[in-house]
C-alpha cells in the first residue's frame, strides 16, 4: 500500500505577461496534480490562464529536453550525451575562444523567457569568464517606456483593480482578453458601474465587444489620431486648466503646434471618420476620471515613440493622472525595487563601456548586427530563456547569422526553432524546478516562485550549468554558493541576501502568500511628483531631443513602411501585416503542447473579405504572405471585423508549422528606446495557385 | 437548494481555462474535456454580436440522457443532483448524445463508451465547487446552490427545452453596448463552417438505415406470407436476420455488453426496439422454417414485428427538432404495410399505403420549397419514379411477370426515401441552434450597430 503525498506550494508564473498570476501548486507524490490561483494576489485571484492550466503538460511533456544533446554533424539530428560531455567540449570551445580571437567573440543572448532574481547568475559567469558581446534594447515594449519616463518621469501605474474607479476605459491598441484576461475582471467592473469603453484596435475583438466605440485606424497612424483629439480638446476646452498650470510643462507650446492637427487632418492620415475622432474627444472631455490602457504592438513602429508621447498628452491635459480611476496604465514598474536602474534604461548600452562585456548589438537588429561584429567578430553564441531565430525581426538575417557561427549553445526546454540550430542543447528547468523571487508589470507584487518538485531526467537549473563550467573553466569562484547557488538551501540564501534591504519581504513570508513591493502606490503619482528634469508632466522634453533627436514636443510623422491603402506605389506592397499575440502562446512558448493546440493547431491569416475577394482568394485557401524580405504559405481566414488592408496572422508560430512572422519583419529600431519597430511590415498576399 | 452553474456570457472571453481545468481535474488528457467553448459570429458578422458559451452538462431535473439510456448507465446522485452516467455500464449506442440538447455526453472511441461531466461531483462531496467553476479567470463561470426561479437560461445557442437544465444563464445585458466599427461592413457570407450542423446524418448513420430498412422488408416478408399463405425460404431469412442484427450491432462502442441494451424497458425506446425486432426475427424465422401453416405462429411474429416497427420509428422521438416518424414518407411502419402489399400481390394493401407514402412525400417537399432547405430534384423524381411511379405501372400491366421488377422498384424508392429520413434529422445542438441563429440575424439585415452618424 502506498502512501499517497500530497503538498501544496505556493508560488507564481514567471512569464513575460502582464499578469504574473499567483498560483497554489498541488503535488502529489513528487508529481503536479493541479494548479490553482493564490488568492492573495488580488490582481489575478480568478484563476490562472489556459496556458497557466497547461504547465501540467508542459512539464511532463514526452517532446522536453531532459538530456544534454549534441548535434549530429552535417545533419539536423540530435544525439544525447553526458553532462560530462557538453560540459568539457563548451568548456573546450569557451577556452580556445578566450585566447583568440578573444572573449567578445562570444554573444551571450538572454531574452524574456522567464523572469527572476537567478537570471543574473547568467551575466555574472560571462563577467569571470573574461567578458562576451551582449545585445541592448528590447523586442516589447521600450518605445512606450521611454515615452513615459520622458514624460512622466517614471513608468508605474496604479493597482489593475483601480480601472474599476474609472468612468471612462480607452484600450489603445490593446486585447485585454487575450494578453491581460485578468484585466477583464476589473474593466467589467467598471462597466457593470457605467463606465464608457473605447477600444482602438484595426481588429473587433473580445475586448471591443463590450465598446460603445470600436475605433480602427490604419495601423501605424495612432499618434495622429491622438494629436488630434487633443486638438479637439483644447479647441472646446475640455481641459484641465488648474492641472496644467501646476503639473504640466510646455502646453503653451503643445498646444500651438497641434493647431493644424486637425479632425480632419488625422482622417485623412489615420482612415479613421471625423465624427468617430469627435466622438473619442467628447467622451475624452467630458467624462472624468479616465483610464487609458495602451497596448505594446502599437508601440513597435518607427514613429512610437512619439505616437505614445501624444497619447501621453491627452492624460496631461485632461488631468486624468494621481487620481483613483485615472491615468496611464502602461506598465508598472513598482516592483523593479532590486536593480539600481530600471526599465528601460536598464537596457541601454552603457555611456561607458566597461571593455569586459560589448553591448554592441541592437536587440531589434540582431541578425544583421550579429554579421557585422568586427574586433573580434563573433564565433560562438550562447542562448537562454530566448528563441531569437522566430522571435526577433527578419528571421532569415537571424538564421544566416546564427549559421554563420562556429558554435552555438541553447539551454531550452524544448527544441525551439533556435534549439533546433545549435550545436549543443542543454536542458532547461522549468518554473518549477528552482525558486526564484519574481517581480511584475501590471501588479505590484513580489512573488515566491518557488521550487514544487525536483528537476525530471538530468535536468539542471543555469546556476548549476554556470557553476560546472566554471569549475571545468578552472575559475575560483566556481565554488562559491554565493555566486552560484545550485542546491535549494544555497538558492534560497541567495534569495534572501537579495531580499536583505526590505525588512517587509522575507522568504518566509512570500511563501505563504505574494506580498506588494514596499513603497508601492496604490494610485500612482498621487503626490503629483513627477521625476523628471523640470519636476512636471513633460510635453516637452529637451531630454527627447538631446537622446533621440526627436522633436521637443509629439508629433505625427508616418512610419517607414507606412502605406495608404488607397495609393500603394507600383511594386509596391499594400497590406499591413498585423502579428498580435494571442490567448494561447507567451510569444513561441506554449503552442506545442496539445492542450493549446486543441484550441489552433495551425497558423492561419485573417484578412477582411473586401480584400480577399480583390485576389480571388476564398475562406480557407492557401495564400503566400509575402514582402522583400520573405514569404510565408499559410491558409486564410476571413473576418468581417478585421480592417480591410490589414492581414493578420498571430506571432509566435514556429517555422516547422510555417507560420514564423518575423520571416516578414524588418530588422529596425523604434524611433526612442531601442525597440524593435517590427511592426511596421508591409505585404502582399495572393493565391497560391493550384492550392485545390 | 439544488446545485446550478451560473454562466455570464457578457464576461465569457472563450479563453478555454473551463476547459482545460475539466480535463485536468478529471484526468482526461490533453485533448479530451466535458466542457467545451462555442463561439457565436467567430467570423465577426458586423449585425451580429460576438460572444461565447461555455457548455458542459447541466445536470437536468429531467434528463433526457438518463431517460434514453437503453442499458440503465445513467444514475442521478440523490445529494448533489449529479447526472452520472458509469462507463462500466455504458454499451457505446451513443444514444444518450441523440438525447441530449446540449451536446454534453462525449463518444470516447478508444474505450467505446460515452462520459461526461460529473459536475466534479467528488469536489462537491467534499463541499467544494466544480474545477471548471473554481477556474474562470473572468468570473464569467460559477457554481452555487440556486432556487428553481433563478434558472434563466435564454440566449441565442442555448436550446430551449422543458428538461430543467441546472444552468442560470446571464444573457448578454439588454443594452450591451457593440462596438461602432469603421471597418467595411461588406459582409461575410454565413459560411459553410458556420452554417455547419453537429449530429446525425446518412454518412454516421448507414447501419441504422439499412437495419431498419431490413427490418421493415422482413415484417413485410412474414406479413405477406401469412396473408397469401406462400413460403419463405428459411435459410435465406434466417441469414437475413443476421445480418440485420450485425448492422444493428455496428452502432455499438462495447458488443459484449450487449444484453444490457434491454434493461431500459420502462423509459428508453430503443431498448423496446431492442427487445421486439430480435424477437421477431427469432420467431420469423422459426415461422419460415414451420411453413406458412403455422398460420398462429406466423401471426405471432407479424404482430411483434410492427411493434418492433413502432418501437424503430419511436427510437427517432427523442430527437426533439425533427419530424415525427409517422409525419414521414420513410416510418417504417408505413413502409412494413406498404411492402406486405406489394410482396403479397395485395393491391388495396399495397395502393394505400403507396399512395399515402406519396402524399406524405411530396407535401414534405413543398414544404421545404417554403422554407428554403434543399429539394433534392433528382433524387426526388427517382424516389417517386422508381418507388412509386413506375411499380404502379407495372402492376396495372401485369404483376405476375413483372413484379421481380416492380418489387426491385419499390425497394430502391423506400431505400432513397429511408437515407433522406436520416439526412433530414435533426438533432438539437447548441452549436447548430447558434449557427441558426446568426443567419437569422444576418439575413434580417438589422443593423444591430448604431451609426454614430445616426447619433
Amino acid at each position: 500500500m502506498t502512501v499517497e503525498t500530497t503538498t501544496v506550494v505556493t508560488t507564481a508564473c514567471p512569464r513575460n505577461c502582464y499578469s504574473t498570476c499567483g498560483m497554489k501548486v498541488h503535488v502529489e507524490n513528487g508529481r503536479i496534480r493541479r494548479i490553482e490561483t493564490h488568492e492573495g494576489n488580488r490582481a489575478t485571484d480568478g484563476g490562472p490562464c489556459l496556458k497557466g492550466l497547461s504547465y501540467i503538460e508542459r512539464v511532463y511533456s514526452p517532446d522536453r529536453v531532459l538530456h544534454p544533446l549534441k548535434r549530429k554533424p552535417g545533419t539536423t539530428q540530435f544525439e544525447r550525451i553526458s553532462w560530462d560531455e557538453a560540459i568539457e567540449t563548451i568548456a573546450g570551445k569557451l577556452s580556445e575562444l578566450r585566447d583568440d580571437p578573444g572573449p567578445q567573440s562570444v554573444l551571450y543572448y538572454a531574452a524574456s523567457g522567464t523572469k527572476g532574481l537567478m537570471n543574473a547568475v547568467g551575466m555574472r559567469f560571462w563577467r569571470l569568464y573574461g567578458g562576451c558581446t551582449t545585445k541592448y534594447g528590447d523586442l516589447c515594449w521600450p518605445a512606450g517606456l521611454e515615452a513615459t519616463r520622458l514624460t512622466l518621469g517614471d513608468n508605474k501605474h496604479s493597482a489593475p483593480w483601480d480601472i474599476a474607479n474609472a468612468k471612462l476605459i480607452v484600450l489603445w491598441g490593446k486585447n485585454a482578453a487575450e494578453t491581460n484576461i485578468h484585466q477583464m475582471k476589473f474593466i467589467d467592473q467598471a462597466l457593470d458601474a457605467g463606465a464608457v469603453l473605447v477600444v482602438i484596435d484595426p481588429r473587433r475583438t473580445e475586448s471591443s465587444e463590450r465598446a460603445d466605440l470600436l475605433i480602427q485606424p490604419r495601423p501605424g497612424t495612432d499618434g495622429a489620431l491622438a494629436l488630434a483629439v487633443a486638438h479637439l480638446l483644447i479647441e472646446s476646452g475640455n481641459i484641465d486648466e488648474d492641472f496644467i498650470a501646476k503639473h504640466v510643462l510646455g502646453f503653451e507650446a503643445f498646444a500651438s503646434m497641434i493647431r493644424k492637427c486637425t479632425p480632419e487632418w488625422a482622417a485623412e492620415i489615420s482612415d479613421v471618420p471625423v465624427r468617430y475622432i469627435e466622438a473619442l474627444a467628447e467622451y475624452f472631455g467630458t467624462i472624468r476620471p479616465v483610464t487609458l490602457s495602451p497596448g505594446f504592438g502599437m508601440q513597435r513602429f518607427t514613429n512610437s515613440g512619439q505616437t505614445m508621447r501624444a497619447m501621453l498628452a491627452l492624460l496631461a491635459i485632461t488631468g486624468n493622472i494621481g487620481v483613483p480611476g485615472a491615468g496611464w496604465v502602461y506598465a508598472n514598474l513598482q516592483t523593479q525595487i532590486f536593480y539600481e536602474v530600471r526599465d528601460p534604461m536598464a537596457d541601454y548600452p552603457p555611456e561607458k563601456p566597461d571593455g569586459v562585456v560589448r553591448v554592441s548589438i541592437s536587440t531589434a537588429r540582431l541578425g544583421p548586427e550579429m554579421l557585422a561584429q568586427r574586433d573580434p567578430p563573433l564565433r560562438m553564441a550562447w542562448v537562454e530563456r530566448g528563441n531569437p531565430i522566430s522571435q526577433n525581426p527578419e528571421t532569415n538575417t537571424v538564421l544566416e547569422a546564427f549559421q554563420s557561427l562556429d558554435f552555438r549553445v541553447v539551454v531550452d526546454q524544448f527544441l525551439t526553432d533556435t534549439a533546433r540550430e545549435a550545436d549543443i542543447v542543454l536542458p532547461a528547468k522549468t518554473m518549477f524546478e528552482q525558486s526564484d523571487v519574481i517581480g511584475a508589470y501590471w501588479h505590484a507584487y513580489i512573488q515566491f516562485k518557488q521550487k514544487a518538485i525536483d528537476p525530471p531526467g538530468e535536468v539542471k537549473a543555469e546556476s548549476e550549468i554556470y557553476r560546472l563550467l566554471a569549475s571545468e573553466l578552472g575559475l575560483p569562484e566556481a565554488e562559491d554558493a554565493s555566486l552560484f547557488p545550485v542546491t535549494d538551501d544555497e538558492v534560497d540564501a541567495y534569495l534572501e541576501r537579495a531580499l536583505d534591504p526590505f525588512p517587509e519581504l522575507t522568504l518566509d513570508r512570500l511563501r505563504e502568500a505574494p506580498v506588494l513591493a514596499p513603497g508601492q502606490e496604490d494610485v500612482a503619482f498621487s503626490g503629483f511628483v513627477f521625476p523628471t528634469p523640470s519636476g512636471k508632466i513633460e510635453l516637452e522634453s529637451a531630454e527627447a531631443v538631446e537622446r533621440w533627436g526627436i522633436g521637443a514636443l509629439p508629433s505625427y510623422t508616418e512610419s517607414v513602411e507606412s502605406v495608404r491603402r488607397e495609393h500603394p506605389g507600383p511594386g509596391e506592397y499594400p497590406l499591413n501585416m498585423l502579428t498580435p499575440n494571442t490567448k494561447n502562446r507567451i510569444h513561441s512558448q506554449f503552442g506545442n503542447l496539445r492542450m493549446i493546440r486543441q484550441f489552433g493547431d495551425r497558423p492561419v491569416a485573417v484578412m477582411n473579405p473586401d480584400d480577399a475577394a480583390g485576389r480571388d482568394i476564398a475562406d480557407g485557401d492557401e495564400i503566400r504572405v509575402f514582402n522583400q524580405r520573405g514569404e510565408l504559405r499559410v491558409e486564410v481566414q476571413l473576418d468581417s471585423g478585421l480592417k480591410p488592408g490589414c492581414v493578420c496572422l498571430t506571432n509566435g508560430w514556429w517555422i516547422s508549422e510555417g507560420g514564423a512572422v518575423n520571416f516578414l519583419s524588418a530588422a529596425r529600431e523604434t524611433d526612442i528606446g531601442y525597440g524593435a519597430a517590427f511592426h511596421d511590415n508591409r505585404v502582399q498576399v495572393e493565391a497560391v495557385s493550384g492550392a485545390e | 437548494m439544488p446545485n446550478s452553474f451560473i454562466f455570464d456570457a457578457n464576461r465569457c472571453t472563450g479563453c478555454g481555462a473551463c476547459q482545460l481545468a475539466c480535463s485536468i481535474e478529471n484526468e482526461l488528457g490533453p485533448e479530451r474535456s466535458w466542457r467545451r467553448i462555442e463561439t457565436f459570429n467567430p467570423r465577426h458578422h458586423p449585425w451580429a454580436p460576438l460572444f461565447h458559451l461555455s457548455l458542459a452538462c447541466n445536470h437536468c431535473d429531467e434528463p433526457a440522457c438518463m431517460y434514453a439510456c437503453p442499458a440503465l448507465a445513467y444514475d442521478r446522485d440523490a445529494v448533489t443532483g449529479a447526472v452520472l452516467l458509469d462507463e462500466s455500464k455504458c454499451i457505446g449506442c451513443q444514444y444518450c448524445l441523440w438525447a441530449c440538447p446540449y451536446d454534453a455526453p462525449v463518444f470516447d472511441k478508444g474505450l467505446g463508451v460515452m462520459s461526461k461531466c460529473t459536475f466534479c461531483n467528488h469536489l462537491l462531496q467534499e463541499g467544494l465547487k466544480p474545477a471548471c467553476a473554481v477556474h474562470c479567470p473572468t468570473g464569467a463561470l460559477d457554481f452555487a446552490d440556486l432556487p428553481e426561479e433563478q434558472l434563466v437560461n435564454g440566449i441565442e445557442g442555448f436550446p430551449e427545452t422543458d428538461l430543467g437544465p441546472r444552468i442560470q444563464i446571464r444573457p448578454l445585458a439588454t443594452g450591451r453596448r457593440l462596438p461602432v466599427m469603421t471597418a467595411s461592413s461588406v459582409a461575410l457570407p454565413v459560411t459553410a463552417t458556420e452554417s455547419s450542423g453537429s449530429g446525425i446524418s446518412l454518412k454516421s448513420e448507414w447501419s441504422l438505415m439499412l437495419f431498419t430498412s431490413a427490418a421493415a422488408a422482413l415484417v413485410a416478408l412474414v406479413a405477406g406470407s401469412v396473408k397469401s399463405a406462400s413460403t419463405i425460404n428459411p435459410f435465406a431469412f434466417a441469414g437475413a436476420a443476421v445480418v440485420t442484427m450485425g448492422l444493428a450491432s455496428l452502432h455499438l462502442g462495447r458488443l459484449e455488453r450487449a444484453y444490457r441494451a434491454v434493461l431500459n424497458l420502462r423509459r428508453s425506446w430503443l431498448s423496446r426496439e431492442v427487445v421486439t425486432i430480435p424477437g421477431f426475427l427469432a420467431l420469423g424465422s422459426l415461422y419460415a422454417f414451420s411453413g406458412p401453416s403455422a398460420i398462429v405462429l406466423g401471426a405471432t411474429a407479424t404482430l411483434v414485428g410492427f411493434l418492433g416497427l413502432v418501437c424503430a420509428d419511436q427510437v427517432y422521438s427523442v430527437l426533439r427538432k425533427s419530424t415525427p416518424a409517422y409525419h414521414h414518407s420513410a416510418s417504417v411502419v408505413w413502409t412494413g404495410f406498404f411492402l406486405a402489399g406489394v410482396f403479397s400481390g395485395t393491391a388495396w394493401l399495397a395502393g394505400i399505403f403507396g399512395l399515402g407514402k406519396l402524399a406524405l412525400y411530396v407535401l414534405r417537399k413543398l414544404s421545404f420549397i417554403d422554407a428554403g432547405r434543399p429539394v433534392r430534384p433528382i433524387v426526388s423524381a427517382a424516389r417517386m419514379g422508381f418507388g412509386l411511379v413506375l411499380p404502379a405501372i407495372l402492376w396495372l400491366i401485369d404483376f405476375q411477370s413483372l413484379h421481380v421488377y416492380l418489387i426491385a422498384g419499390v425497394l430502391i424508392g423506400e431505400l432513397i426515401d429511408r437515407s433522406e429520413y436520416y439526412e433530414e434529422l435533426e438533432s438539437e445542438s447548441p452549436r447548430r441552434e447558434m449557427d441558426l441563429d446568426l443567419q437569422r440575424q444576418v439575413a434580417r439585415r438589422e443593423p444591430v450597430l448604431a451609426d454614430l452618424a445616426a447619433s
